[in-house]
């Protein structure tokens, strides 16, 4: 397949890697792939929304929460939850705005939970692949 | 929200995430975004065959 003629800029690492968590798809931008930003972008905030709307859970697993839980459960549940915040800025803007579905009630809208954890690793993806697009420029 | 629903919300997603990465021209990508709704579909109409074989 073709290589989309796109014309890069050399951009410091660290720089890529803090856009691209804050912004959805902000690596994609930074690079100048305006079209792809545009796509992880809404992609994120889809799912985001969609998990919100849900009512999925947010906040970090209580170790009250956890109690129970075998040791690789409890490790799946916090990778989870972690995966919730690398959607970047959707989540820093639902946690200020005092949104509060705790982790026990995330399972219990557990369509709304998964929503947002494929929000965090869809810019996870993105992020990824910018980084790769960088590499190659290199 | 009803499970086909969903279940298609699913599948545009992850079609939209596979479009999203590598290089390829807009064309490209559209098929690429095509290609993985309708194997999404597929599955769906599949497992879904197999569980209602499976529980009658």
């Amino acid at each position: 397949m073709k290589r989309q003629p796109v014309k890069q800029r050399k951009v410091h690492a660290a720089l890529l890697a803090a856009i691209g968590w804050l912004i959805p798809g902000g690596g994609y931008l930074l690079i100048g792939r305006k079209r792809q930003f545009a796509l992880a972008l809404a992609l994120v905030l889809i799912a985001f929304a969609a998990g919100l709307a849900l009512q999925g859970g947010l906040a970090w697993p209580q170790s009250a929460e956890l109690e129970g839980l075998d040791g690789f459960t409890s490790l799946m549940a916090q990778a989870g939850a972690l995966v919730k915040m690398i959607a970047g800025g959707p989540y820093l803007l639902a946690r200020l705005s005092n949104y509060s579905q705790s982790f026990l009630g995330g399972h219990m809208h557990e369509y709304g939970t998964t929503l947002l954890v494929v929000a965090g690793l869809i810019n996870l993806l993105a992020l990824a692949d910018a980084w790769e697009r960088r590499q190659e420029q290199a | 929200m009803p499970h086909p629903v969903y279940t298609l919300l699913m599948a545009a997603l992850v079609a939209g995430a596979t479009a999203m990465i590598g290089s390829y021209t807009g064309r490209e990508r559209r098929a690429i975004a095509l290609r993985a709704l309708l194997n999404c579909l597929a599955a769906i109409v599949a497992g879904g065959w197999l569980m209602r074989w499976i529980h009658g």
